[in-house]
């Protein structure tokens, strides 16, 4: 019951969202045709690099276009449905979230849904052109589906837990910015390059480890369960610290009132 | 001519002062441009690794190809291109820009110099990182002389006032056109293409020449060849394109400028 | 039934002391002093149901904080709330279901989209089955009269129609008990007037209980029936609004304009405000003395014309803030 009503919530947001920005059609189109020029101009480099260069431990383009498509993939889910969560500092510092805190929903949840974005499309269209590109098998694209939600789920966490900063110091979402942003430029290089501290990083406060290596590794290119398990782990457990530090953070929330007594 | 000058010094300063209260988003920013670095290290070193190292990648040695990284990601985290682009449209598409006509400056120079200044507060904190970066982490280019940290320096504050100089143009295409993002996109596409990830003996070789004469160029591989493989010859050749593409675009930003300028007084009632 | 209780609430907000310029750097690495405020200061109160009670207080009082308080938007620092039976900071997501939030000043509506669709998001928000709640769509818009505009995207609306939808939104799912904080900040006087016609209307036809805070006397004197008014976090005066009025505007101030120049003898409860040549402004304090005894100190005859007024309750309530603040001094 709470769970359909959740998904059904979140479901109603997106659908409104992109409704009310859909009524300017040029610019909704345009948004969308363009991250997808973006993402694919991304590949322009590596056959650059592939000039130079047969494989890259084991990548060639072909392994690159998949990695960068399950990469731009999670980052279009995560901002489909969840945009508001990268708004999270903000919302806190400017004392905006009463509006949730009057709704009978989580207000977690219900802060990160309420905002979409559109060239997250375009993001999650990419992702099945890279596929597309790199000759993916039908398991391929059966696999990719919870791939990326659990991708989205991990990238989404893992942003929440440094937004909840802006409860106790000024600027906590630029700290969450960078850790976000981290994420993108990390996820994108193939995991052999990294060295002993960028791989304790990749699998801790910048997941993309989890995210997309493990993917990656054990569900596109070969099969291992337990790294599989790992990662589904990994999502239940920064999602649920999510939610705990959120809560927690709450009681120190100061609503618009005492910004206007700051200045 | 002199109090021509004082009038844009002033407006260098000014900025340069308002600068200081987003001293913290630059050491955000500084942060992400060391990961970027970082990563870049550790592809190079290892696409360099593979093939035995101590080779050399189309006249580039491992240390080499880095310094020219740092260099071509330093000019691209001084310029928020973005920013000026957005400035400069937002103020043509909400009308604010009619204030600004009639006062005694020429807005398109106004707004290159005032951005200049942001650039130069922001190379305050990044330029040192970079500098620490290639002597502390990479090592020493074999081509480095001291005598090069001049030229080089201005090499780069050439580039980055090239960049506004071109940035501030697509900007004042709001005058025609809507939105002129799409432009920006295009054009700094082709900036990190064509300059900021690779040195351009990297690109095929009929492909070269157009690169070279391009103000591309002369915005990124120029300066960042430069410091990576010093030469007074080179560096004649790179100052004498940056100085002779920025007075084209110049012209040609206050050329737009005063024929979008009418536009403003025909919508203006 | 009682359906607000609050027992020595209390809510303090920290922040840090900032520094400027030099006095910056001396202190960036020492413990920077702590400011405590105390926004809201042992305040205890109840409701009963179908009351309408307004918060009135300057700007900074801490009506706001107690609103906030009481739907769960700020946690306490201590005392008791019980809100329909509720504790609002344990119990969040049950009182929100009943009670209903309309804070001035920001939009609670898509503006892009149509009423229908903002009334159906509520919906999805509130969990209301989808029969149930196109039949309430239905019963409210022909209460509010919006069913002409129903469909229409909500920013081509004007001010009026936007805040029936409003009123309507906030209504779809039945709350017992209705929270305005500030709505009628920054509305133009017609506005004004249409948002406190369709408060009373909540109010008396829907048996709403109203809990408004404002800084406007005009709101509260005409829809609260109770008034509590609150500054520098405590509570100055908790009564019904014919009492505030009995007990502040019993003082009437007659003008008068003689044909001669009588001088006027002070009496008790008789005052002479102001004179002039043969103008005259009076204070009569009505629980003292009566208009007969006024009258008594000159000839009907010699009156050239006569105004009687009441003091405007907003300079009651001035004189309130001022007596809280001379007890603080």
């Amino acid at each position: 019951m709470g769970v359909k009503n959740n998904l059904f919530m979140i479901f109603r947001y997106v659908k409104l969202n992109l409704k009310k920005q859909a009524q300017y059609k040029t610019s909704f189109a345009m948004q969308i045709v363009m991250m997808i020029l973006n993402n694919a101009f991304f590949l322009l480099q590596w056959i650059i690099v592939f000039n130079i260069t047969k494989s890259i431990g084991g990548y060639g383009f072909k392994e690159i276009v998949v990695l960068f498509g399950i990469c731009a993939g999670s980052y279009g889910v995560a901002h489909l449905f969840f945009n508001g969560a990268y708004k999270i500092g903000d919302l806190i510092y400017e004392g905006k979230l009463d509006v949730y805190l009057t709704q009978p929903k989580n207000v977690l949840l219900n802060v990160c849904s309420s905002s979409t974005s559109v060239s997250a499309i375009g993001d999650i269209i990419y992702c099945f052109i890279a596929f597309i590109i790199a000759g993916a098998t039908w398991w391929w694209y059966l696999a990719v589906i919870p791939v990326l939600i659990i991708g989205a789920l991990i990238y989404v966490g893992v942003v929440v837990c440094f937004q909840t900063l802006a409860f106790y110091i000024k600027r906590g979402n630029a700290i969450a910015d960078m850790i976000s942003s981290a994420i993108t430029q990390f996820g994108a290089y193939p995991p052999v390059i990294f060295d002993t501290v960028s791989k304790v990083l990749l699998y801790t406060i910048i997941p993309c480890g989890f995210m997309y290596f493990i993917p990656m590794e054990y569900i596109f290119l070969g099969f291992n369960i337990w790294w599989i398990v790992g990662m589904v782990a990994f999502a239940i457990f920064v999602d649920a610290l999510a939610f705990i530090l959120f809560k927690i953070g709450l009681k120190k929330y100061s609503s618009g009132n005492l910004i206007s007594g700051r200045l | 001519m002199m109090k021509w000058f004082n009038k844009y010094l002033s407006v260098f300063k000014t900025s340069f002062k308002q600068e200081k209260d987003t001293t913290l988003n630059i050491v955000f920013r500084a942060v992400s441009f060391l990961i970027m670095i970082y990563i870049f290290f550790q592809l190079w070193n290892y696409i360099y690794g593979q093939n035995g190292t101590s080779q050399i990648i189309k006249g580039y040695s491992l240390e080499q190809m880095i310094w020219y990284l740092i260099i071509t990601e330093l000019l691209y985290y001084t310029c928020r291109y973005g920013l000026i682009v957005k400035e400069i449209s937002d103020e043509i598409k909400n009308g604010n820009i009619a204030y600004k006509l009639n006062k005694p400056y020429n807005y398109y120079l106004y707004q290159i110099t005032s951005f200049m200044a942001k650039s130069c507060f922001s190379l305050i904190f990044l330029l040192p990182i970079a500098v620490i970066m290639e002597f502390g982490f990479v090592g020493i280019v074999p081509s480095f002389t001291w005598a090069q940290i001049f030229p080089c320096l201005l090499s780069v504050l050439l580039s980055t006032f090239l960049s506004w100089t071109i940035y501030s143009i697509i900007g004042l295409i709001s005058f025609w056109i809507q939105d002129s993002t799409p432009f920006t996109w295009i054009f700094s596409k082709f900036v990190m293409l064509l300059g900021l990830f690779f040195p351009v003996e990297f690109f095929p070789n009929w492909l070269q020449p157009f690169i070279k004469y391009s103000p591309i160029y002369s915005i990124m591989s120029g300066p960042a060849s430069l410091v990576a493989n010093f030469s007074w010859k080179l560096f004649a050749q790179v100052a004498i394109s940056q100085t002779v593409w920025a007075f084209v675009f110049i012209l040609v930003g206050i050329g737009i400028y005063n024929l979008g300028k009418r536009r403003v007084t025909a919508n203006g009632g | 039934m009682k359906i607000i209780e609050v027992k020595n609430l209390q809510k303090t907000f920290i922040s840090k002391k900032k520094y400027k310029g030099k006095e910056k750097w001396k202190h960036l690495f020492k413990k920077k002093e702590k400011i405590i405020k105390k926004a809201v200061d042992d305040i205890s109160f109840s409701v009963e149901e179908g009351e309408s009670l307004a918060f009135i207080g300057p700007n900074g009082a801490g009506k706001s904080t107690t609103i906030k308080m009481l739907t769960g938007i700020l946690y306490p620092t201590s005392g008791e709330i019980k809100v329909l039976g509720y504790n609002p900071s344990k119990e969040r997501i049950k009182l929100s279901k009943e009670i209903g939030c309309v804070f001035g000043q920001k939009e609670q509506l898509w503006v892009h989209l149509s009423a229908m669709d903002n009334f159906l998001f509520v919906g999805s928000i509130y969990d209301i089955p989808k029969k149930e709640l196109l039949e309430r769509i239905e019963e409210l818009s022909s209460v509010f009269e919006i069913k002409d505009f129903i469909n229409q995207p909500v920013k081509s609306l004007s001010l009026g129609q936007r805040m029936k939808c409003e009123m309507v939104a906030s209504l779809l799912h039945k709350p017992k008990l209705l929270f305005f904080d500030e709505p009628t900040i920054g509305l133009d006087p017609i506005a004004k007037e249409t948002l406190r016609n369709l408060v009373k209307k909540m109010n008396k036809e829907l048996g709403i209980t109203i809990l408004f805070t404002s800084h406007d006397v005009g709101d509260i004197e005409e829809v609260c029936k109770r008034v509590i008014i609150i500054n520098n976090g405590k509570i100055m005066l908790d009564d019904s609004m014919k009492n505030l009025k009995y007990h502040y505007l019993n003082k009437k101030i007659v003008e008068v304009n003689l044909k001669k120049n009588i001088k006027i003898k002070e009496k008790e409860g008789i005052k002479v405000l102001k004179a002039k040549d043969t103008m005259y402004k009076i204070e009569v304090d009505m629980n003292i003395t009566s208009m007969d005894e006024l009258m008594g100190l000159f000839k009907a005859d010699d009156l050239q014309d006569i105004s009687i007024s009441t003091t405007p309750l907003e300079d009651i309530i001035k004189t309130i803030y001022r007596g809280a603040n001379d007890e603080m001094v």
